[in-house]
């Protein structure tokens, strides 16, 4: 990993592996549309309705894993002083709170027909709107502050501390009582879910993560020329 | 798909929702890419033009 620390060296490996995973994520893409909308049958109980699944369940993984490798890199930062690792965080941030969003507005459209509420008070749906508030949080204090170092340093502090709520939202179906059904995918015993809907599932999740991949790329490669540009107009000022 | 199956519109909704939320999310971040490359390749003719006058 240290030996990607080097920005230089960063974007040529990102510039050399970006379009590969451009085109995987096509295809992942257009496999697992293919798949949730056309060969997965509709559920016995939900009829077609259980398809938003296909976009909800990878929308909400993806809101967790990616908060929990801000929270990481956000520790790597602080203690290894990895000199990438709080750009990746900041660049993984909008990218989180986008799959968080698009988690908590597929489910309300879940919601509705199922449960006949677009939104209720429940453990699993707070603890996700929490979530959202959090990668909120964390891009608000990258903005308010000026100094790059003193954000970094807050920056960390609100990703490591919010990380208590990421096994908050895994658990709370099984912690508390809640109109969420429990984990069908990630649990004891393994998947409960029918092979025919679960593989559509796992194709999308895959689609979703090589996205994030891509889209973290590109922005972490942003977040690099950002800093030039803030060490060019420093020089300017100087030179002046 | 049955199109004509009960709440298939809330289906056909969320993903047209994830649809228009993942590409507004990557016009953003290749925009956001595209500018700051145009700027910093702009500060670095800047600074060129600087040296070449010194």
């Amino acid at each position: 990993m240290q030996r990607f620390a080097n920005p230089t060296r960063f974007l040529k490996l990102a510039q050399a592996i970006l379009p590969y995973i451009g085109v995987a994520t096509a295809i992942a893409f257009a496999a697992g549309l293919y798949m949730a909308l056309l060969t997965a049958p509709p559920d016995y109980q939900q009829g077609e309705t259980v398809r938003i699944m296909f976009v909800h369940v990878p929308a909400a993984w993806m809101a967790l894993m990616v908060y929990t490798s801000m929270a990481a890199a956000s520790a790597s930062a602080a203690i290894f002083r990895h000199p990438l690792a709080d750009m990746a965080a900041k660049a993984a941030a909008p990218i989180g709170a986008t799959f968080c969003l698009l988690a908590l507005i597929t489910g309300s459209l879940w919601g509705k027909p199922m449960w006949g509420a677009w939104w209720v008070w429940d453990a699993r749906l707070t603890s996700m709107f929490v979530l959202l508030l959090l990668y909120l949080g964390y891009t608000a204090v990258w903005q308010a502050i000026e100094d790059p170092h003193r954000a970094a340093l807050i920056a960390r502090i609100v990703a490591i501390a919010g990380f208590i709520n990421v096994p908050i939202v895994k658990f709370s179906v099984d912690w508390w009582n809640s109109l969420h059904q429990s984990s069908s995918v990630f649990r004891m015993g393994g998947p409960t879910i029918d092979a025919r809907m679960l593989w559509p599932l796992l194709i999308m999740a895959l689609a979703y993560l090589l996205l994030f991949t891509a889209l973290l790329l590109v922005a972490m490669r942003s977040e690099i020329t950002q800093r030039k540009i803030r060490q060019l107009q420093f020089a300017g000022l100087e030179g002046r | 798909m049955d199109l004509n199956a009960a709440h298939v519109s809330y289906v056909v909704a969320a993903y047209a929702v994830s649809f228009a939320g993942l590409a507004a999310l990557v016009i953003f971040v290749l925009l956001r890419d595209r500018r700051l490359k145009r700027q910093v390749a702009a500060l670095d003719r800047g600074k060129e033009r600087g040296h070449g006058r010194s």
